[in-house]
């Protein structure tokens, strides 16, 4: 039973990223730092939700569905889901919208995601207000296509925008989403960006720090106890060097030198040099 | 050992002296070659031999000073404590045939500069040949051992005399005054710990470098750099408090008062130990990946070092003089300034430490600017001043108190830094063989600095003639 | 005040003053008092050091701690500009650099910036260790990372002043290490000029 799910599953994931594959999905690095377009969202309860305001305030998870799909949409919102159930519970503000794309889909068509998200205080459902959509969806390079599938079906990307201070600071493809890439990119979002990455080469032995490209987060590496290991290495040498010298030391009695203090008062034999 | 008998010089001391006062005119002469390069003076040469004279001229200099203030320190220890010589010599052999290859590396214009940063001993843009770098990290190998070896046996000398806690003045700490241990004592343990640990550093970078000679991978970058300035930032500090060694030991000689050991002297050098293995991180404030907790507790250990050397060496060398009736010669008088350097070169050092100052400073001028404070107006005058005491007392010869030279020296070293600071002022990168358009001015500033060298020769040769010489004279019987 | 300006008063300053004690205590040797503990005197001015360098330190450090240049500033910048470093040249490019063939290929892009708006520079090399400095039309050295093999460094400033900035190269990186350059230009977004 287990298996068949599996194929099943796994059959759909093939159908859906060949579909996606003839568009071209947004791109992470052109769209760094862009601003997005004045654009509002009539959610499902009635409200309007200006966007590029929102997301000057706080960061904004965002993603595009539609409400008659029968392929990614639900499986990503989901993993979206599970991936943002931590906001739930932070004191820090951020917001998820999720609007559909499609122009013939209305707040209350939406509003059976409204109804399985219901638990979500910071989950905002809705449409984008005409023409706004056509310059967010061109803005943020989000093409979809009429599916071969089915007459009223789309093919489209499964992506996740991450925006902060107006600007999108992560493109994150693909319907497996994680919390460690969403709670990075939502730090990122509000400005705290790592000040520099290793370039991932598992070919390095020791590194200081590692990288993962998929979370954009930096973890310490064994290399730092490379770096801390002369602190032992040392020590523990001088230890040894003092404790065997000790122990051959027939007289350890700490008299005192065994040369006499420097003679001071005597300003020409005081190096003790000259006491011969 | 007790009986040594010095009314001449002890050989090890007098070798090391000779190879002081030989070898720093020369390097230095390197030093001079490169600014008369800067100063667009030398067009027909290859820039290859500028960066070729900068590694020689930096890792010999520095490895010169770190040895011969070693050297002077154990001579002044050999007073309390009983050194295998065998030991010493076989370290100085050994340091010998590193210089040698060193000195071959040059020939073949090898020139990573004098930290060659991971991985440019490799990619030599077709200026030395493949096997440079082999030669190199032979040499590297040769000379760390060497120095591992000279390290441990003087913690095995001390501790035959002393028990651990002793050397490093816990009693005193403790508020007993007994047992009475020089001050040069304390001082060597902890540049022997600090040594040995940097060079504990230096074993584990050299694994990396022949790492990747032996299988063609990488290494971490970050991680050897950290590793290379963990040794290297800790030898060029011992160079210096080796010299403070000496000059606890040397300099109440002439003030005619004892410089006991305190506690508050106690407490700065086991405080130094602490914080010279942390101040490093200042080297990689430009390293974005390195963390940033990494980066405060770099400045914080940075401006740390600063308190232990004024509150209880600069302090301690003025109040040692104070209206008193010091006998002012070569020797004391290179101690005294040599100990002056070393504070107007520190203050620049805690400036530069400061990471919002070290953005705009960081491998500008700036950086020789404060070194050589330190090095060539610091550590350097000490040295002299330690050999000029060390050969006069063998030979009882009555230095003079040679207030022109000195003068010429002290004008001349802070001339010439004083163009690396107005450099560093200015934006002029360090480590350039020709100043492109934006930092033209960099030229100017080092024909003017030639002229102070002038000086500089000036003073060190009437040096040599004064007590340079003596040291190379047939020995004298003892009466 | 600039950085560089105000270091070197502050350095200039304490050096006077170091030479000057130096000096005042050795010309005070021409005067000795024999019998009088001198040594103790001075001995007492330790602890007012003592506490003067602990809050003159901790006040730099406090000051000084709130500026570093690691994108701590919480502005998000407003482009991004790539840069590629290798033995002996840089590539600046407004398209991501991911291997080193790109330095050959993508060449000669001419960058234009505008005048105080928020640049982050991501620096990597592509062989040894080499810097990335920038320096302002006059001259000045106004923010520099390192361009390390293996690590991408983000260099986030704002340039206020309109012109052309050099880039040279700040880590020694072999035998040309003098002669890395490279150029962009910082224009006003007002007049849309760049002098
Ligand atoms: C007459 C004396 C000296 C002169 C004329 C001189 C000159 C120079 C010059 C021109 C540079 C290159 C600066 C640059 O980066 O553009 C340099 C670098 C250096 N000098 Fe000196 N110097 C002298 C003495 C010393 C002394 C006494 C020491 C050490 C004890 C020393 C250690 C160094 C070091 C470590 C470097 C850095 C090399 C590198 O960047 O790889 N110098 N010196
Ligand atoms: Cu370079
Ligand atoms: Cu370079």
């Amino acid at each position: 039973m287990g298996r068949w799910a599996t194929a099943v599953f796994a059959f759909q994931a093939l159908v859906i990223a060949q579909a996606a594959n003839s568009l071209i999905p947004p791109s992470e690095s052109s769209l760094l730092y862009e601003r997005i377009p004045p654009c509002r969202i009539s959610t499902v309860q009635g409200d309007t939700i200006f966007v590029e305001r929102l997301s000057a305030q706080q960061p904004v998870v965002l993603t595009f569905v539609f409400a008659r799909c029968v392929g990614a949409c639900s499986p990503m919102l989901a993993s979206l889901a599970a991936a943002t159930e931590w906001l739930e519970e932070s004191s820090s503000p951020a917001s998820v919208i999720v609007a559909s794309f499609d122009s013939s889909d209305t707040p209350s068509s939406l509003s059976w995601m409204a109804d399985a998200y219901r638990d979500r205080r910071r989950w905002i459902i809705g449409t984008v207000v005409e023409p706004e959509r056509r310059s967010l969806l061109r803005t943020l390079q989000f093409n979809y296509m009429l599916s071969t599938s089915g007459p009223t079906l789309f093919d489209h990307p499964s992506v996740v925008y991450v925006i902060g201070q107006g600007k999108v600071v992560r493109v994150i493809l693909g319907y497996v989403l994680t919390q460690k890439a969403l709670k990075a990119a939502i730090e990122q979002a509000r400005g705290e960006l790592i000040p520099a990455y290793p370039l991932p080469d598992p070919r390095i032995p020791f590194r200081c720090v590692e990288y993962d490209p998929q979370s954009q987060t930096v973890e310490y590496g064994w290399g730092i106890v490379v770096l801390g290991s002369p602190l032992v290495i040392g020590s523990l040498i001088c230890f040894i060097v003092v404790l065997l010298s000790s122990m051959h030391s027939s007289t350890h009695s700490e008299t005192s030198y065994v040369r006499r203090p420097p003679d001071l008062s005597n300003p020409h034999a005081c190096s003790g040099e000259s006491q011969s | 050992m007790a009986s040594t008998s010095i009314s001449s010089l002890p050989l090890f001391a007098r070798l090391w002296s000779a190879l002081f006062v030989i070898l720093f005119p020369v390097l230095g002469l390197l030093g001079v070659f490169m600014r008369l390069f800067q100063s667009e003076m030398l067009p027909d040469i290859e820039p290859s031999w500028f960066y070729a004279a900068m590694t020689l001229h930096g890792l010999g200099l520095v490895g010169l000073v770190y040895a011969t203030s070693f050297a002077l320190l154990i001579t002044r220890l050999s007073q309390y404590v009983a050194f295998r010589p065998s030991m010493l010599y076989v370290s100085t052999g050994l340091t010998g045939i590193g210089v040698i290859l060193l000195v071959v590396l040059f020939l073949v214009r090898f020139g990573p500069g004098w930290y060659f940063l991971y991985p440019l001993p490799f990619k030599s843009a077709g200026v030395w040949p493949e096997w440079a770098p082999h030669v190199f990290l032979v040499a590297l190998t040769v000379l760390g051992v060497a120095w591992l070896l000279w390290k441990l046996e003087t913690l095995r000398a001390m501790a035959k005399s002393f028990k651990f806690s002793t050397m490093l003045g816990w009693h005193v700490l403790a508020g007993k005054a007994e047992p009475s241990v020089p001050p040069a004592v304390l001082v060597a343990t902890i540049c022997c710990i600090a040594g040995i640990i940097a060079l504990s550093a230096a074993v584990v970078m050299l694994v990396f470098f022949y790492y990747t000679l032996l299988t063609g991978n990488a290494a971490d970058a970050l991680l050897v750099k950290n590793l290379t300035f963990f040794f290297g930032h800790v030898l060029i500090n011992l160079a210096m408090y080796q010299g403070i060694g000496v000059l606890y030991d040397v300099f109440p000689t002439y003030t005619r008062h004892q410089w006991p050991m305190t506690k508050p002297m106690a407490i700065a050098w086991n405080l130094v130990l602490l914080l010279v293995l942390f101040a490093y991180f200042h080297h990689l404030y430009m390293d974005f990946a390195q963390p940033v907790a990494v980066q405060i507790i770099g400045q914080a250990a940075s401006y740390g070092t600063a308190i232990p050397a004024a509150v209880v060496t600069i302090l301690g060398t003025l109040a040692h003089v104070y209206r008193r009736r010091v006998e002012w010669n070569w020797s004391s008088l290179l101690l005294f300034f040599g100990t002056m350097g070393w504070a107007v070169g520190g203050t620049a050092a805690v400036i530069d430490s400061t990471v919002a100052a070290n953005f705009r400073f960081h491998n500008t001028l700036w950086v020789p600017a404060h070194f050589h404070t330190y090095l060539l107006a610091g550590i350097v005058l000490i040295i002299l001043g330690g050999i000029a005491h060390f050969v006069s007392r063998a030979r009882e010869y009555t230095l003079r108190p040679a207030r022109l030279p000195i003068s010429l020296l002290l004008i001349g070293a802070y001339g010439f830094v004083t163009m690396f600071y107005i450099g560093g002022l200015t934006s002029v990168p360090r480590r350039y063989a020709i100043y492109p358009i934006e930092v033209a001015h960099g030229s100017t500033l080092a024909q003017v600095a030639l002229v102070f060298v002038a000086l500089i020769m000036v003073g060190v040769a009437v040096y040599l003639w004064d007590v340079g010489r003596l040291l190379f004279l047939p020995s004298k019987r003892s009466s | 005040m600039q950085t560089q300006i105000l270091a070197f008063i502050v350095w200039g300053t304490l050096a006077l003053a170091v030479v000057g004690t130096y000096f005042f205590f050795l010309l005070s040797t021409r005067q000795p008092l024999e019998g009088e503990d001198y040594y103790r005197a001075v001995g007492k001015l330790r602890k007012p050091l003592l506490i003067a360098m602990l809050i003159v330190l901790s006040l730099t450090f406090g000051f000084t701690i709130g500026s570093l240049p690691y994108a701590t500033s919480r502005d998000l910048p407003d482009r991004v500009i790539y840069v590629g470093v290798k033995q002996f040249s840089f590539l600046l490019s407004s398209q991501p650099l991911v291997s080193e063939v790109q330095m050959d290929t993508l060449g000669g892009e001419l960058i234009e910036i505008p005048a105080n708006s928020r640049v982050e520079f991501r620096v990597r090399s592509f062989d040894v260790n080499h810097g990335f400095g920038i320096f302002a039309p006059s001259g000045e050295l106004v923010a520099q990372t390192q361009a390390m093999p293996g690590y991408v460094n983000r260099l986030i400033v704002t340039l206020p002043k309109e012109g052309t900035y050099s880039v040279l190269c700040l880590e020694y990186c072999g035998i040309a290490h003098h002669g890395m350059r490279a150029s962009f230009n910082v224009f006003s977004p007002v007049t849309g000029s760049t002098q």
